[in-house]
């Protein structure tokens, strides 16, 4: 990754690149590289471009922190990506200027390569409005100070709305808000936020509540948390800046999850009607005071509700006590995911981190949280299940102090002082219902700074198979695959498809709610299936609705064909030789049976594996035999004979064949060869006068078919060889593939 | 000695039919006396077989001989195995007796070279095949041979029993499932009536 510094006017000075491992953080002091590199650019302004090649287009999480040790000040400035489309839309933000030593400066960036002609506009708090026109060239940055704006537009107050439009290319401009007061030792960061007037409700409404919803989760109330090691007494004023974007009324509500050090709870907050352009303070503290919200809290997340479209409304959390020398923020944003990939969190003598992450939705979720460190070869993982608007709350200084063990009971180095975290919501693993919000403090000059982490989504989901071959009255399984930037790999994400799956054609093809899919005739066809995703864009993350399609191939069953000659019968076989009277083994190959039912046998074991269903299948086999030697007369003189005859349906019946359905396997058993005496009247009979020797040979062909296949035959023989005496000649008894001559 | 056996045969075939000479077709006698001679019987077995099926009183005339033929147990003799077949395939439940006691001879009159589906389809046994092919009638009587203590003698009964594919034959092929004391002929009960 290579950090570019841009001037004001977009000349470009690049800094020493830097490798970054997978889940490592890495910090680079920008300053002392601008010393070293560009000391011409000290006291100047401009932006800073992070440069990068990586498989994933959000692997990379950066953010700014501008502060300087011995100053109690810290900006913490996320790094957003362009969008370089053509959409109109603008940056909403608010203005506040506490005291009348508070200084300012609005940012504007223009990321692209094209001109951008800009409205700014800028209102009082009841939305009276100053408007002037702004060109930000390519890659141009440029500053204001709202106080200046403020006083030449002749608007009053210390509060109101800020407004910067585009006609087109809205994502190419970037903005910021800050304030500072060098005097009161403050500084705070007022989030600005994107406005498409295309935006739609669908794709922004995580937890599918038909309302759009913002969170800020993490606004310090009136009564500190210790861990933030404000000075004894020191009282916070906790405040809402809610402003209308739009030039129509609108109506916000306002709820609060409030939590004190050993309780918890919910509260109902005020419902507003805002006017055009109007910007509304809530003075959270009033509520404390007035028993809306406990004296006790130390902490509440901030819910905010409208009945308009996303980013209609917008708010900035502030809470700072009088002074403006102590205090902490809070950021607002509808973003729900089921992945947050945080940026770096620190704990030393000065510092510490508290993260959090809340269930955003309507219902339990299991989450699970992880923090990275050596470079991103460690980790360390908790998992806690929480109910909708329940938050789990994380003091890193904490887990680290006191030892704490995590699931596999793994404790962090004493001596660790930063790394990265993550969240997953384990629930919903497609669009997911965490939101987050994380606050590092300096204990030394009482000042909190928020860090935001980065959501995560899918790109380009597909079918697992396309085109899915389907076999003929059998079934094949699919699903969708969906690509995570943030970790470069393909997540299955069929849950979120299930119920949605039709065929264009049923009669050759159909889906069930998981997308098994059923060959009902051979042909092609296509799969169609809808779900939602959270898609990861460039500046944000959406609920979006995919619809993934892919070709369907139904093919005919096939079938493979084993015959199993000696040795034992296969696995899963069940027949029994035994239920034939005539034999007198399980064992395959050659029996001699001539004792027990008078015949010489081979016993042999068929085994075919389809593709679709055993059942689905039949099978029939025919013979030709040739078998001659020498029989004993009733006087003991050995007497010729011979016989040759077809049997052209020759089973198997059920009791020797296997063939389920449910299964693939087909068995059958078989044992043929001749009787140990003929009929002298009828050398093709079985008899009493006893046969001397004989070589009988007998060719099988079997038939397996199936509705839509052509028939698969197989052949082999069997040939039993008896020497004169009547003993079974076990060396030329033969039988195997194919057939054989029955000339002899 | 075959001529004078078939004058004796005419002869008892002409008290016989004084019963009713009228309605027994003229050429029904000729092919009885066929079929008892070794070098006509296979011909004569055919021309009984169509002529029992165009006319009842040929089939009448035949059936009420058939039991003093089978009586003979001549297991190897083309004759007996003509009668054995006929009663078969006239469906004579007359010949249920005599057949129930040519069982006792084993297996006859099939071909020399067995398989699985010779043995399933009773080709190497025409008794059995004989009484599965008399059907249901013959039911109470190969039923009894289930009683058998003997495996084989069961086993055989199972056979024409499924030869006989009728619901009564299955019925007491499903009760014998319940009763069957050797597993194996159990499994192959119940695998031959799931087919």
């Amino acid at each position: 990754m290579t950090p570019v510094l841009r001037t004001a006017y977009g000349a470009e000075t690049s800094l020493s690149a830097v490798t970054i491992k997978p889940q490592e953080v890495k910090s680079i002091d920008i300053e002392a590289a601008i010393g070293t590199i560009a000391p011409q650019l000290v006291g100047t302004y401009g932006s800073l471009v992070l440069r990068y090649r990586s498989p994933g287009a959000r692997s990379l999480y950066a953010a700014l922190m501008v502060r300087n040790v011995g100053h109690p000040f810290a900006f913490h400035i996320d790094a957003t990506g362009e969008s370089q489309d053509l959409q109109p839309g603008s940056r909403e933000g608010v203005w506040w200027l506490p005291k009348d030593t508070t200084a300012d400066y609005l940012i504007l960036t223009n990321q692209g390569k094209i001109t951008l002609p800009l409205d700014l506009s800028l209102y009082d708090s009841n939305g009276r409005e100053s408007k002037q026109k702004v060109l930000l060239g390519p890659r141009e940055t440029t500053r204001y100070s709202i106080r200046k704006l403020i006083l030449a537009a002749g608007l009053s107050g210390s509060y109101g709305g800020i407004k910067v439009s585009a006609a087109s290319h809205a994502g190419s401009l970037d903005t910021l808000h800050f304030l500072f007061d060098e005097s009161a030792a403050f500084s705070a960061i007022l989030k600005m936020f994107d406005h498409g007037p295309n935006s739609k409700l669908e794709e922004r409404d995580f937890a599918k509540t038909a309302v759009w919803t913002s969170r800020a989760p993490m606004l310090a109330l009136s009564n500190p948390d210790p861990a933030l090691a404000f000075p004894p007494g020191t009282t916070l004023r906790p405040q809402l800046f809610i402003r209308n974007a739009t030039g129509k009324p609108v109506d916000a509500a306002l709820r609060f999850n409030w939590r004190a050090d050993s309780a918890s709870g919910k509260a109902a907050g005020p419902a507003l009607r805002l006017n055009p352009y109007e910007t509304r303070q809530i003075d959270v503290a009033a509520l404390q005071n007035g028993g809306v919200l406990p004296k006790q809290a130390n902490w509440t997340s901030v819910t905010l509700t409208t009945n308009g479209l996303p980013d209609e409304v917008m708010a900035v959390a502030a809470s700072y006590d009088d002074t403006l020398r102590y205090g902490a923020q809070t950021p607002f944003s509808d973003q729900l995911s089921f992945k947050w990939e945080g940026g770096m969190w620190e704990f030393d003598p000065y510092r510490n981190s508290i993260i959090t992450a809340g269930n955003g939705g309507t219902k339990p979720m299991q989450a699970a949280f992880t923090i990275f460190y050596n470079q991103g070869a460690e980790k360390y993982e908790l998992e806690q299940t929480l109910q909708p608007d329940e938050q789990m709350w994380i003091d890193v200084g904490k887990l680290i102090r006191e030892h704490v063990p995590d699931k596999t009971g793994k404790i962090l180095p004493a001596d660790l002082t930063s790394g990265s975290y993550e969240f997953r919501d384990l629930t919903d693993k497609a669009i997911g219902s965490l939101f987050e919000g994380k606050v590092i403090y300096d204990k030394t000059y009482g000042h909190v700074a928020y860090g935001c982490a980065q959501c995560c989504g899918f790109v380009n989901p597909t079918l697992f198979y396309d085109p899915l071959a389907i076999p003929f009255l059998g079934t094949s399984p699919t699903g969708v695959t969906a690509y995570d930037p943030c970790w470069d790999t393909y997540d299955d994400v069929s849950g979120a498809f299930y119920n949605n799956w039709s065929t264009v054609s049923t009669t050759v093809a159909t889906a069930d709610y998981y997308a098994t899919h059923t060959g009902h005739a051979v042909g092609s066809t296509t799969s169609n299936t809808w779900g939602y995703l959270a898609w990861a864009v460039t500046r944000a993350c959406t609920r979006t609705r995919f619809t993934p399609s892919g070709g369907d191939n139904v093919t005919p069953p096939t079938i493979t064909v084993t015959l199993k000659f000696t040795g034992g019968k296969s696995q899963g076989d069940n027949l029994k030789f035994l239920n034939s009277q005539n034999d007198c083994s399980e064992s395959l190959g050659h029996i001699d049976c001539t004792s027990t039912s008078g015949y010489w046998l081979w016993n042999l074991e068929s085994n075919a594996v389809v593709s679709d269903d055993a059942s689905n299948w039949t099978v029939s086999v025919a013979n030709q035999y040739h078998y001659k030697g020498y029989y004993r007369d009733s006087k003991n003189n050995l007497q010729p004979f011979s016989c040759s005859a077809s049997n052209p349906n020759d089973g198997p019946k059920s009791g020797f064949l296997q063939q389920p359905a449910g299964q693939k396997s087909i068995f059958y058993l078989d044992g043929s060869g001749p009787f140990h005496g003929t009929n002298p009247s009828n050398q093709c009979q079985i008899g009493t006068s006893p046969v001397d020797s004989i070589t009988d040979v007998l060719n099988f062909q079997v038939t397996f078919s199936s509705k839509v296949t052509p028939l698969i035959q197989t052949t082999y023989y069997v040939k039993i060889v008896v020497s004169p005496g009547g003993k079974l000649d076990t060396t030329n008894s033969t039988a195997n593939y194919g057939n054989i001559s029955l000339n002899f | 000695m075959r001529r004078a056996l078939y004058i004796a045969i005419c002869l008892t075939l002409g008290t016989l039919g004084t019963n009713n000479p009228a309605q027994e077709p003229p050429d029904i006698h000729k092919l009885f006396a066929q079929l008892n001679e070794l070098g006509t019987t296979d011909r004569a077995a055919i021309e009984i077989l169509k002529a029992a099926s165009e006319d009842t009183s040929a089939r009448q005339y035949i059936v009420r001989k058939l039991p003093g033929m089978i009586n003979k147990q001549k297991s190897e003799d083309e004759i007996w195995q003509n009668a054995v077949r006929l009663a078969g395939q006239l469906k004579a439940s007359e010949t249920i007796p005599p057949l129930l006691k040519a069982l006792s001879l084993g297996p006859a009159g099939g071909p020399m070279n067995t398989t699985f589906g010779v043995q399933m389809r009773l080709d190497d046994d025409i008794v059995a095949k004989a009484l599965s092919q008399i059907g249901d009638p013959a039911v109470p009587a190969v039923t009894n041979l289930l009683k058998s203590g003997e495996r084989k003698a069961r086993r055989r009964a199972v056979l024409i029993l499924l030869n006989m594919d009728s619901a009564a034959s299955r019925k007491v092929l499903q009760d014998q499932v319940q009763r069957e004391t050797d597993p194996d002929l159990r499994d192959f009960i119940e695998r031959s009536l799931h087919s």
